[in-house]
């Protein structure tokens, strides 16, 4: 899966601050695959990734005069964005999930939604390609929780049993062992 | 967070900051010391290119639906910020409790229910009610007109809270870029008859302004609905 290039997608930005909306249109045609994959892979249900996905480059379009191509990659300025938004609605999600637990009787829940089943399934198979796989179980353990599970670095050392200070090095040297598997940012 | 004792906890998180993976005060903490270390800045963007890997492989193209909601929206916002932005300089006039205002602090009072519907309501199950959509600041906002009702409404849902000196306020956006004031609402009570006409306006904005509302807008737009003919 090749990625576009940055300096290209750098470009695409820098003239969607100055309000050109082709070139907005045209970042979000090279990279909204791998905006709304990550996104779905994160909020495992498709309908609320896609609101996120809409949010997100909403905030792109609003904020482009913030990317700074001396500071980072594109893709890097995209993806973190794209990531914080989709943990923050995780987490408030879940939030929200605990308070109804607290207050809701049990048969006023709703019932499971079966086409999120089946995401989740094709997620699994999705997951197994991609490429933190490669870096073996406890950098991968570490990285898909706080990554892709949204768990904070103190809550992926209770899940796994771990003291505090493993998980940060997991999770730091899981990056590294990344970088250096696939030379070079994608 | 500059005493060299709490600098290696620092360094330590900066790779689970890269990847949110912290909580919120944790997140507040290291970006209030991010902000004065050019170092540890580097090191964080240093980690957010590796955390690119992480969704390589992951490729899943969002709905031909969502690109043209994102693109109108966009055209939407772009027709209305660069309005605005040309009157940020010049002196403002700064509406004065003007008639309507909405009490303030009055959320936690709710009317009693009752069989009549209210105006919004009428609007909204109107037979022919027209509806215009778009996300602001998180939040669900509305359009809802109908030719037969002779009447709009915006109704929204999940906008931030606002400060009991602040509301938000609608605007129509004219297709000379000039706005109108089409409302004020507080973030407790969002759904508002729109005073004025739809016909024109190629959008409505919303913009957050003193309580009281102002003449013209004071704050760059939140967002916009697009109003697609």
């Amino acid at each position: 899966m090749p990625s576009p290039h940055d300096p290209e997608l750098a470009g695409l930005l820098l003239s969607s601050a100055r309000g050109d909306q082709q070139a907005f249109a045209d970042f979000y045609d090279l990279t909204n695959a791998r905006v709304h994959g990550l996104v779905v892979r994160v909020l495992r249900d498709v309908a609320q990734a896609e609101e996120v996905t809409q949010e997100v480059y909403l905030q792109v379009w609003r904020g482009s005069d913030t990317f700074d191509p001396g500071r980072g990659s594109a893709v890097a300025w995209l993806l973190t964005l794209a990531h914080r938004r989709a943990i923050d609605r995780v987490r408030s999600a879940q939030a929200q999930s605990d308070r109804d637990h607290a207050y809701e009787s049990r048969h006023d829940r709703p019932v499971p939604d079966p086409t999120a089943e089946v995401v989740q399934e094709r997620l699994q198979g999705s997951a197994v390609r991609s490429a933190v796989t490669e870096l073996g179980p406890p950098h991968q353990e570490a990285l898909e929780l706080a990554y892709f599970e949204g768990l904070t670095h103190r809550e992926v050392s209770e899940r796994l049993g771990v003291p505090l200070g493993t998980v940060k090095t997991r999770i730091r040297d899981g990056l590294r062992k990344l970088r250096d598997q696939m030379g070079g940012p994608a | 967070m500059t005493g060299q004792d709490r600098q290696g906890h620092v360094d330590d998180l900066m790779a689970a900051y890269a990847l949110d993976a912290v909580d919120a005060d944790e997140r507040a903490q290291l970006e209030a010391h991010l902000a004065g270390c050019a170092s540890c800045r580097s090191a964080v963007q240093e980690f957010r290119e590796m955390a690119v890997l992480l969704s390589y492989g992951l490729d899943a193209p969002a709905s031909p639906e969502l690109r043209e909601r994102v693109l109108a929206q966009v055209a939407a916002e772009a027709s209305v910020v660069r309005p605005l932005a040309s009157h940020r300089r010049p002196s403002w006039v700064w509406g004065v409790a003007a008639a309507g205002v909405l009490a303030v602090g009055s959320w936690g009072v709710w009317e009693t229910l009752s069989p009549d519907l209210t105006a919004v309501e009428q609007v909204v199950q109107a037979s022919d009610a027209v509806r215009h959509e778009a996300e602001i600041s998180g939040g669900k906002v509305a359009v809802v007109e109908s030719a037969e009702e002779g009447r709009a409404v915006l109704v929204a849902d999940g906008l931030p809270a606002l400060s009991e000196d602040e509301v938000y306020q609608a605007w129509f956006v004219l297709p000379d870029g000039s706005v109108q004031s089409a409302g004020l609402m507080g973030s407790a009570d969002p759904d508002i008859e729109l005073e004025g006409s739809l016909e024109q306006a190629t959008a409505v904005a919303l913009t957050v302004e003193p309580a009281g509302g102002s003449e013209l807008p004071t704050s760059e737009p939140l967002g916009a609905v697009p109003l697609e003919s």
